[in-house]
């Protein structure tokens, strides 16, 4: 009991101060981007169950009776670092670092198809937040990439 | 007079005579000598009225004292004395677990408020700074609830999907 108090005093104010410090003495340096490739369609039924829980208010957007999971791919970037990820029919997404706020995360978005730059965009994605692109006709429906941060 | 069986004053004797610490013997042989010493009875005379005198003043002064009133008074102090030692230390006690235990309460408290509980106003999920492409229709909107920002595009020149679509 001696040494609990202050054990747990200690701790408390480690918190606090992790809690309030400047964002700029915490600020981070690297991201996890996720990118899941979704397929949406009408003919058939059902939700993949690993979707249930992200799309849950996109099905009251859209009419879609079937949403499937085909990919999920994952990237570590640092600031100012870029990755590519492979989509279907012959897509690719670039997706560059920029910058890390507190609350979000400065990405830059370039899709391509084969090898011509469909759009590209400048992004500020929440932390722990997700952009939803969809769109591309794909087999009998259309594809939606999930496009997540976390830092 | 050391030896109580010689006739000499002795004045150790005659305190201890005066104390009655004298055994019958020779407290019958001092009493003899008494008789016929006229300094002995003058001085065991003068220091039986001197202890007289003191007792009398002694009792004087205790029966102007009230000794229920005094106990009363020294009992009030004593129980008072305890109960605030008493006091301060239960007190020191309980901040022993009170203020660890406040302390864990509080931190717990503050992250659930802040990690747990929903925000108010909810914030869109990604806000779009620049959007350049070469497409036929592109349309940025977020769901109502949770604010999840959505960029719907037509790749094609025909724009019957993104109808279809939404």
């Amino acid at each position: 009991m001696r040494f609990r108090f202050p054990c747990l005093l200690m701790f408390a104010i480690l918190m606090l101060s992790w809690y309030g410090a400047p964002d700029s003495l915490l600020a981070k340096e690297s991201c996890r981007i996720s990118v899941d490739t979704i397929l949406a369609a009408r003919n058939d039924s059902g939700i993949d169950p690993q979707l249930k829980r992200h799309i849950g208010e996109l099905q009251s957007m859209f009419n879609y009776t079937s949403y499937r999971l085909l990919s999920s791919e994952s990237l570590n970037l640092r600031v100012g670092q870029s990755g590519m990820v492979s989509l279907p029919g012959d897509r690719r997404l670039k997706i560059t670092l920029h910058q890390i706020h507190s609350r979000r995360a400065d990405i830059s978005l370039q899709m391509m198809k084969q090898k011509r730059t469909v759009f590209q965009t400048q992004i500020q994605l929440l932390n722990r937040g997700s952009l939803f692109v969809g769109g591309p006709k794909y087999q009998n429906g259309n594809l939606i990439f999930k496009i997540s941060s976390a830092y | 007079m050391t030896n109580p069986y010689s006739n000499a004053c002795d004045e150790a004797l005659l305190d201890r005579y005066l104390d009655g610490d004298l055994s019958a013997d020779e407290k019958a042989r001092m009493e003899a000598h008494l008789e016929g010493c006229r300094q002995c009875r003058r001085q065991v005379a003068a220091i039986a009225a001197f202890s007289q005198d003191l007792r009398d003043r002694v009792q004087q002064a205790t029966d102007s004292v009230d000794f229920m009133a005094l106990e009363k008074q020294v009992l009030n102090k004593a129980l008072r004395q305890r109960r605030s030692r008493g006091g301060l230390s239960t007190f020191i006690g309980s901040l022993k677990y009170t203020i660890p235990a406040a302390a864990t309460a509080g931190l717990l408290l503050f992250f659930a408020y802040s990690n747990y509980m929903p925000k108010t106003a909810p914030v869109p999920s990604a806000i779009i700074n620049s959007f350049t492409g070469s497409m036929s229709s592109v349309m940025i909107f977020e769901t109502p609830e949770t604010r999840q920002t959505i960029l719907w595009y037509n790749e094609d020149t025909n724009t019957e999907s993104e109808q279809d679509a939404v």
